[in-house]
């Protein structure tokens, strides 16, 4: 541990300083978005984000806030970077376990490499991994903004009818609305449809805010991968703007530490057909 | 129909569902006054299971027949649908159970859909519409009250027995006497039963609850159905009833729970008449490559090993006449007389008449340059007999008096005509016969005598066909002897007598288990 926090002269090239008290938090978080190769780092000063984009119509963030790291140090207004995801879970793997794995991530700015050194007892691991540029993601903040519907629920129950939708159907309409149905989910399929009712009083419904009826339909292939963050979750937010952007919030807890995952879905526009 | 299951059968109605998804692609539902069947049936129509729900099973169950839509259809609550839309509703028997507080099950009054609304203890509804596929029944006819043999047991006692099958196994075979029952792996003709494990477990009457054994036999069903239900069985842990006759007709197995729901599985029996060869016999023959050996000609310094073969064969010619006859009956076609090929072609049974011609042809193929040209078709079909016979005689001698190969091959030759030998002595008066019909009405022998070899012999008999490759095609044949000599040849040669039998004049080189 002293090797992570010994004062470096070097510091100061580093626009970006942070150590964690376990790698796990991290990697979980990551394992839970990466649907994609790669993701797009931002660290500011509120913490860190990795943002995963597909074909501009999902996307999921997971967020560290600043203060689930021991230290953080950020000497620079913004700092963007892309990385390959699957290098650096390889390389939060790469200790025989994840349990009290201590984690320092260092970067002197753009074009340098991501370094970590890792901790556990008396081994030392360090990786260094090349960065690239960042590519422009689409921003749904402010799809937040017009937020009609808004539903919180406890994960428990929702994470087994996400698993038990249909495969074989291509969509899913979600039908939200302060009157029966309260919360539906419905896929049409050739092998038959099915409809999943959530009435508004029930159990695992936290809070309930409706305004009027939205019903807008995703592909399946674009929710299915919100099931790992749900499925890691205590709780989910789902909520849904006049367009029909679909967002899940969700608060995950991990050895003591909160950590945010936001997912992202654009609805399917009918033109003419069903 | 209209009718709710409690959450707590939620289970036994998934595991139901799996059990006959298992069997067919399609599930039938068919509702009745008191009771509602789920029913499967696999496309070869060769195995048909029915589960059937008792009024009790159900929390609220009205059947009305619902108003026809057109006058011909009786009753248009029963129902076809695709296994593939039912499965996804049952998929968790578990999470049903602990989940789910009950399930209503109703098909719409267009007899388009039917529907499952199941109710999660959360307050979660969860409703499935699945496409009727169409509304027809599935009969089946069979007879399980007086069935002459009934098995009762706990389903652990067949698991544990179907267990120690390889999960590839197909068939089994249940032989059942009023001693002991078993239960041993099944391999048709095709596979050489010496290269694949086999699998037998004795089980004892006192282990059933119930052993009724009224007709000893045995019989041979698919593995995969039974197994199926099983799975079922041992979910619900009930004991499992098996009833049957004797192979050709079906066998039964029943799951009963009280009074609350039953389940049958009919599976078909292989027909006995298609069991009743030795196995190694029939696999052995279908090993045998169709090459030419019967023919006129010069002596033959080597004895290419078919031709041994069929002589080893030809020697064992000892025809009972129940089995002559039975034979004659499933194969009139051989008894206008011997098709050429036929003593080195597998002679299953139910093997259409047509693959025998072809083979023939095939043969007529190799060795049409051999044969006088004059020569008529009766003439040879009589003839393979008594030359392969002759040839034996001739043979030995060659073996013992030419080749490299000669010795071992007349050892191998030898030892399999001693053990012909031994058979042949045991059924002398059979011989004396054998012999007169060879050489006046040669055109009834039929050839099947191939069922009679023993099995010793006849894995003789596997690793001389090994050779086959050695033989050199179109080798002149050996010489053929006149019938006359069959007599005194069969009942007095032994091969053993002959000095320099055992000796090897040189090891062979191939590779071969010794």
């Amino acid at each position: 541990m002293s090797l992570l926090h010994q004062p470096e002269h070097v510091d100061d090239d580093n626009v970006l300083v942070a150590t964690l008290d376990s790698v796990k938090v991290l990697l979980q978080l990551l394992k839970a978005i990466n649907f994609r190769e790669c993701g797009i780092i931002f660290a500011t000063e509120k913490g860190l984000k990795v943002t995963v984009e597909d074909s501009k119509s999902i996307q999921a963030s997971a967020f560290i806030s600043e203060d689930v790291f021991e230290t953080y140090t950020l000497n620079a207004e913004e700092v963007v970077f892309k990385i390959n995801l699957n290098v650096l879970k390889e390389c939060l793997n790469s200790m025989s376990s994840s349990n009290y794995i201590a984690l320092k991530i260092s970067y002197k700015g753009y074009g340098d490499s991501l370094r970590l050194i890792m901790s556990q007892g008396s081994s030392i691991t360090g990786c260094s991994i090349k960065t690239m540029e960042p590519e422009q993601m689409l921003d749904f903040h402010t799809g937040t903004l017009n937020i009609i519907n808004k539903v919180m629920l406890r994960s428990e129950y929702l994470k087994e009818v996400f698993n038990e939708l249909d495969p074989m159907a291509e969509y899913v309409e979600f039908i939200l609305s302060p009157n029966t149905p309260y919360f539906r989910l419905s896929t049409h399929s050739i092998g038959g449809d099915c409809r999943v009712d959530i009435p508004k009083d029930c159990d695992m419904i936290e809070s309930f805010q409706c305004t009027s009826l939205t019903a807008a339909k995703y592909k399946l292939s674009h929710i299915k991968p919100s099931c790992k963050p749900l499925s890691l979750s205590q709780k989910v937010s789902i909520s849904t703007d006049e367009r029909g952007l679909l967002c899940f919030q969700y608060m995950i807890r991990i050895e003591n530490y909160n950590g945010y995952i936001e997912y992202y879905c654009t609805p399917i526009v009918d033109s003419y057909d069903d | 129909m209209k009718c709710t299951i409690p959450g707590a059968n939620m289970k036994v109605l998934a595991r139901a569902v799996q059990s006959l998804a298992r069997i067919g692609d399609e599930l039938y539902v068919e509702p009745d006054a008191n009771s509602m069947s789920f029913r499967s049936v696999n496309s070869s129509r060769s195995a048909y299971a029915s589960f059937t729900f008792n009024r009790s099973f159900f929390a609220f169950y009205k059947h009305e027949p619902s108003q026809p839509i057109n006058s011909s259809q009786e009753d248009s609550c029963k129902c076809k649908i695709s296994m593939k839309s039912c499965l996804p509703v049952f998929r968790s028997p578990v999470m049903l159970d602990r989940k789910v507080e009950n399930c209503k099950m109703r098909l719409e009054d267009d007899g388009c859909k039917l529907v499952f609304e199941m109710k999660f203890r959360m307050g979660i509804a969860k409703t499935h519409f699945l496409p009727v596929i169409e509304c027809e029944t599935l009969q089946v006819v069979y007879t399980k009250d007086d069935a002459s043999n009934s098995l009762l047991a706990q389903v652990q006692l067949f698991s544990d027995t179907v267990q120690n099958f390889h999960s590839t196994q197909e068939e089994v075979t249940l032989s059942v006497t009023s001693q002991k029952t078993s239960l041993r792996s099944y391999t048709d003709g095709s596979i050489n039963p010496s290269k694949r494990k086999s699998t037998e477990i004795l089980l004892d009457p006192v282990e059933f609850d119930k052993y009724v054994v009224n007709n000893e036999t045995a019989i041979t069903f698919s593995l995969k159905e039974f197994r199926a239900l099983l799975a079922f069985a041992e979910a619900t842990g009930q004991s499992v009833e098996a009833s049957f006759d004797s192979g050709g007709k079906p066998v039964v197995f029943a799951v009963k729970h009280e009074n609350t729901y039953e389940a049958s599985f009919v599976l078909s029996t292989l027909s006995p008449e298609i069991d009743s060869t030795p196995q190694r016999m029939r696999e052995q023959n279908s090993n045998t490559p169709v090459v030419s050996s019967v023919g006129t000609g010069a002596k033959e310094p080597t004895i290419p090993p078919n031709m041994r073969q069929s002589t080893s064969v030809a020697s064992r010619i000892n025809l009972t006449p129940s089995n002559e006859n039975r034979l004659e009956e499933h194969f009139p076609e051989l008894r206008g007389g011997t098709p050429r090929g036929i003593e080195r072609v597998s002679v299953r049974k139910g093997e259409s008449p047509s693959l025998l011609s072809n083979i023939r042809s095939d043969k007529s193929g190799n060795t049409s340059s051999r044969h006088h040209p004059d020569q008529t078709r009766g003439e040879k079909r009589s003839r393979p007999l008594e030359r392969t016979v002759n040839n034996q005689e001739g043979s030995a001698q060659e073996d013992i008096h030419n080749n490299t190969h000669a010795s071992f091959q007349g050892n191998r030759l030898n030892s399999s005509c001693v053990l012909s030998n031994r058979m042949m002595a045991s059924n002398a008066i059979n011989q004396e016969r054998t012999s007169k019909d060879l050489s006046s009405a040669q055109q009834d022998f039929n050839t099947p005598p191939l069922m009679m070899s023993n099995a010793s012999s006849v894995s003789l008999q596997l690793r001389e066909s090994d050779y086959e490759d050695d033989t050199v095609a179109s080798s002149p044949q050996p010489v053929r002897k006149r019938p006359r000599l069959l007599d005194i040849f069969d009942s007095t040669f032994d091969p053993t007598n002959i000095p320099g039998h055992d000796i090897i004049i040189a090891d062979d080189s191939g590779d071969e288990p010794s």
